[in-house]
Parts: structure tokens; sequence; C-alpha cells
């Protein structure tokens, strides 16, 4: 009896010391590759980016264009989906820029947010655009071209799991002209169950 | 052989020892309806933190509710996003009496919100994201409303009744410049909804102010004690009883830079709503409890013998003794079994609303509850093509009051109890 009140103590209080457990991904990187909500994570971020930049690398418009010369501005990727994912895009475009000023073939200009949101506002009037108005702005802003997108989305649920597809479309456009010079689109699947 | 009196002083005390999920909130609806929100929020903070996983959600739905009383639209938001994707709907009225007794009759589980209550959090967060400008949030917000119907966790007729929720998806994602999915939602609304922007009203260059006025409480659930006989012993059920509260404010009045454009429409009465729901529930919580009953009698007949055959050696003492302590502990038993009256009790019982086109610049909205409460002025800027929420939660002026729970009563002769007992036999 002695013996089992003892055990019962010890398992008790090491039970009770036990707190919530916080990890360093550094320290193991199986922390940042598992999923843990079926929002965007830095794994579905770094994967788009590199599933994108490979298409964008081996384009007609980048062997063309992209010789160092002209200007580029990153505006906006628009969140068209059902989840909140604002922060996550914001990273997305930086990791955009970085990828872009790192690899030099584009001057990337990222300092005059309030033209950049000029534009941003302009173009979400869709096809009401006044495309002298956003030639005067690219003007204004100093970028021959722009690169802008949206993330949509599906999502579906059964009893026991739940599914978000995601579509990111990201696409190059001329200012002067309005014309898209290259698009590509990423899919990304997140789903949790149990 | 464990003695009676021990086993009857160890359920007493099973049944005395906690309080449910209203009594532990009293001190919250204490402060949020007494005007005191920081009162309200600290008492909220404290029961999140010592909250179980289970009622950890509920409870920040509620604080959320304060929040933005408070104004503080972002940290509402934020709590309304980290909790909605916790909650699964369950629908009395179309549960089975095994999930409806699964549920309605357990505290200890996950806590399933009803029909409305997800659609409202939808909804107040649609009205968090466009109170502070945040299109983007709203129109997510707005497509979630939408992607419930899409999974069929929702049927239309739930928003069909409230056309706040889907009048405000409209405007979010009118708001955000999705203007064709905003027309999809439009047109499934009536015509001359005041949410609906009008053809000739508003032009490229005007502005829209939506003004949203959430009035009165919604009711809430409270634990009741019914009797109901069975084999000549009373039966105790602890349900769930759905109590309204009485509210003076009637309406508001909405005036425009001085200019009175009349008593805002009333869009949504959520109070009723919640009411009439529970008057379908009601014959299906009483079929749920009816089942508990008759396994509290099972166990209550298979303790009163055992209690019997180790207390005396005389048959017939035995016996009557035997049903003595099966009819205590009945009852004592029930009183275990309490009822789940968690529910998001810091909803407002009625939502007013409606949009009106403006010159861009500076604008004065005046809203003056009607029977009660305390008139409020916003300083609002317009811009051009752009929509800007007002909202105001009249709670916090309305004045706090306890009220008691309504009193129980014997419903073996009930027409619902009848009803419910036909419905038992058909489906058991």
């Amino acid at each position: 009896m002695l013996r089992f009140l003892i055990a019962s103590l010890v398992i008790f209080s090491l039970i009770g010391c036990s707190g919530p457990r916080y990890q360093r991904g550094g320290g193991d990187s199986r922390i940042d590759i598992k999923a843990m909500s079926t929002g965007l994570d830095r794994v579905d971020l770094e994967r788009a980016l590199d599933d994108w930049y490979t298409e964008f690398s081996s384009s007609k418009f980048l062997g063309r264009e992209g010789d160092g010369s002209q200007t580029l501005a990153v505006l906006r990727i628009d969140n068209d989906t059902s989840e909140h994912i604002s922060s996550q895009l914001q990273t997305l475009i930086s990791s955009v820029e970085t990828r872009i000023v790192n690899d030099g073939d584009f001057q990337v200009v990222t300092n005059d947010n309030i033209a950049k949101s000029a534009i941003a506002a302009e173009m979400r009037r869709g096809d009401e655009v006044d495309q002298s108005t956003m030639a005067e702005l690219g003007m204004q802003l100093g970028v021959q071209y722009f690169i802008s997108g949206r993330v949509g989305d599906s999502a579906e649920k059964t009893a026991d799991a739940r599914r978000v597809q995601y579509f990111l479309f990201l696409r190059v456009t001329e200012v002067v002209t309005g014309r898209v010079m290259f698009q590509s689109q990423v899919d990304m699947t997140k789903q949790i169950s149990g | 052989m464990v003695s009676a009196g021990r086993l009857v002083l160890v359920l007493a005390w099973a049944c005395t020892s906690c309080a449910n999920y209203a009594e532990r909130l009293e001190p919250a609806h204490a402060g949020y309806y007494g005007g005191q929100l920081n009162a309200a929020r600290t008492e909220l903070e404290g029961l999140i933190e010592a909250a179980d996983d289970e009622s950890l959600p509920l409870l920040k739905l509620e604080l959320a509710s304060v929040l933005q009383a408070s104004g503080d639209y972002q940290a509402a938001a934020n709590l309304l996003i980290d909790s909605d994707s916790w909650f699964e709907v369950l629908d009395y009225t179309n549960s089975s009496v095994d999930d409806i007794a699964e549920f309605a009759f357990s505290t200890e589980g996950t806590y399933r919100v009803n029909p409305p209550e997800k659609v409202m959090i939808n909804t107040q967060n649609m009205i968090n994201h466009l109170a502070m400008g945040d299109t983007e949030g709203a129109a997510v917000e707005a497509r979630r409303l939408s992607a419930l119907l899409d999974r069929d966790d929702l049927d239309r007729d739930e928003l069909a009744a409230n056309s706040l929720a889907w009048g405000l998806a409209g405007v979010a994602l009118e708001a955000r410049g999705r203007v064709g999915e905003a027309d999809e939602i439009y047109n499934d609304l009536p015509d001359g909804h005041p949410l609906i922007p009008s053809v000739d009203g508003e032009d490229a260059g005007m502005g829209t102010i939506v003004v949203v006025c959430q009035l009165g409480m919604a009711p809430r659930r409270r634990e009741v004690s019914f009797i109901y006989d069975v084999d000549g012993c009373p039966n105790q059920l602890n349900l769930p009883v759905l109590q309204p509260r009485p509210s003076s404010v009637t309406g508001a009045n909405f005036r425009l830079d001085g200019v009175d454009q009349g008593q805002l429409p009333l869009l949504f009465d959520l109070g009723q709503h919640l009411m009439q729901r529970y008057q379908a529930e009601y014959p299906l919580l009483l079929a749920a409890a009816v089942t508990q009953v008759v396994t509290r009698s099972f166990v209550s007949d298979l303790a009163g013998s055992a209690l019997a055959s180790g207390s005396t050696d005389n048959e017939e003492h035995a016996e009557a003794l035997g049903n003595f302590l099966g009819c205590l502990f009945q009852f004592l038993l029930a009183n275990t079994l309490n009822a789940d009256v968690r529910c998001w009790s810091l909803l407002p019982g009625r939502y007013h609303a409606m949009r009106v086109a403006v010159e861009p610049g500076q604008h004065t909205v005046e809203l003056v509850p009607i029977g009660g409460g305390k008139a409020h002025s916003f300083d609002v800027e317009v811009r051009a093509g752009e929509i800007t929420l007002v909202n105001l939660v009249s709670g916090p002026d309305e004045g706090y009051r306890y009220l008691q729970p309504p009193a129980g009563r014997n419903v073996t002769e009930d027409a619902e109890m009848v009803a419910a007992l036909g419905y038992l036999a058909v489906h058991l």
C-alpha cells in the first residue's frame, strides 16, 4: 500500500510540473513542416513562391525584359478566400520582392506606398479602370511593370475533415498599356481531419 | 460494504459543488449591462484564464461582445476569428433525440453552437471589420457565411430569417469592390431591403454610410427543474430553458447632420427568432430528458436493491427501504445530470440597420434609442465610392437587472410531454 502511495505521489508530481512545451524551429525542422490549420503557413508560402518563380524565371517576358534596367513594383495580392490570410499575403509580397531584388533581373520599387495604394485602388475598379490614370500613376511611381494577384479558394467539409484548396494567380502587367505580360497559377491544398 | 448514509452524502456533495455557466457569467452581465465595460472585460478574462477547453471558445465570444461594445473592434475581430473554427453546429430542431440527450444534458463536452449563433459569429465580425474600415476582413466573413450554405451547415431558411446577416454580406463584398458577388446576394434579398444600394441614390461620386443599432438582450438559457412522474416516483428533469430578457428600448431614431432620417428599420429580431426555435425544440428536449429518466430509474432501482439487501435481513423492511432509497437516488442522480445552459449570452435582442448615400466628407450620425438607453453621436469621414459603417450597441446603457430562472412545474400531463412521449414511441 505504501509503495502504491509513493508511486502515485511521484506520478502526480511529474504531471503537476509539466506545463506547455515550447520548441524552436531551428532546433527541430519538423516543427515548421507540420500543418497546424487550413490557413497558409511559411512552408505553403515558400512552395508557392518557388513554383511561381520557377515559371517566371523561364518565361519569355523575363528573357526579353529582365536585363536589370527595367523597373517593377509588387503591388498587392487580393484575398478572395474565406480564410483570414492577409498577413500571410503581405509576407508573400515581401518574399517576391526579395527574390527579384536578389536575382537582379529588375529594379524593384518598394518605397512609395501612397502611389502603390492609388494604383491598387484604381485597379479595384475592374472594368472601369481608367488606363490614362494608371499610366500617370505608373510614371509617378517610376515603374514600367507591376506584379499583382489574387488568391481564391474552394473549401469543403465532411463529417471528419475540412479541406481548403487555394489558387494563387500572379501576373505582370505593363503600366502604360495595361497589357498582361506574364501570368501563372499556383495551387495549394490544406486539410484538417480527425 | 459502503453505508447508505455515506453514499447519499457523496451524491449530495456532487449535486451542489458547481455553479452553472449562467451563474458564473452573472458578474460579467452585471458589469456589461451596468455600463462597466472594463469590469465585464476583467471578469471574462478571469473566466477565460480558468476555463477548460470545452467552454473557452464560447467565453471568447462573450468577451468579443464586450470588446465590440467598447469600440475595440480589432481585438473583438481577433477573438471571433480564433473561436469560429472551433465550433460545430448542432441544430436541435433536426437532430436525433440521442444527439440532443448527449449535448443538452452534458455540461462537460465541447459546446456546439446552434445555427443562429453560428450566423451571428460571422455577422458580428462583418460589423467589426467594416467598423474599422477593413473591407478585406469583412469580405472574408461574408464568404464564410456563404460557405456555410455551400457545405450544408446551414439551411437557407436560417438566412432568410436573418436578412441582416445576408444584407451585411452584400455590403461587405460591395465595400471590397466585389460588385458581382455582392449583386448575387442583393438579388436574394427582398426588394426595398434597407441594405441594398438604391439605383438612383449612389452615383460614383457619392459615399455610403451604413448604420447598425444593436438593441436589447437576446434570451439566455437557464436551468429549470421540472417534475415528471414515472411509476409513482416523481422524477426531476433539469431542462435548459430559454428565458426572454425584457428591454424597454423599442427602436432607435437616426439623424444625419442634424436632419431627422426617421426610425431605423428592424432587420432582425434575434430574440424572437431564438424563442420560435426553442418552441420547436422543446418537445424534443423533453423527449431527450425522458430517455435520461429511464436510465436513471434503472440505476436507482439497482442502487436501492443493493443498499436494502446490505442493510437488513428483514425482507419486507428491505423492500420498503429499497423503494425509498430508489426514489431518493432518482432525485439525487437527476440533480447530477445538469442541463447545458451554455449559450452566447451577451448578444443583443434586435438589430436595426439601414444605408444612406452621402456626399464625400465629414458627417455627423446621431442615434437615439427609443424608450431607454442613451443618445450617441459619431463624427465620420466618408470617401467617394466607399462604405463607412457606424455601430451602436445599447446593452451597456440599458441597465443591469438580475432575472430569477423561470419556475419549474409538474409536466407529466403537459401537451408537450404527451407529444414527446408520442415522438419516443415512434422513434425508439
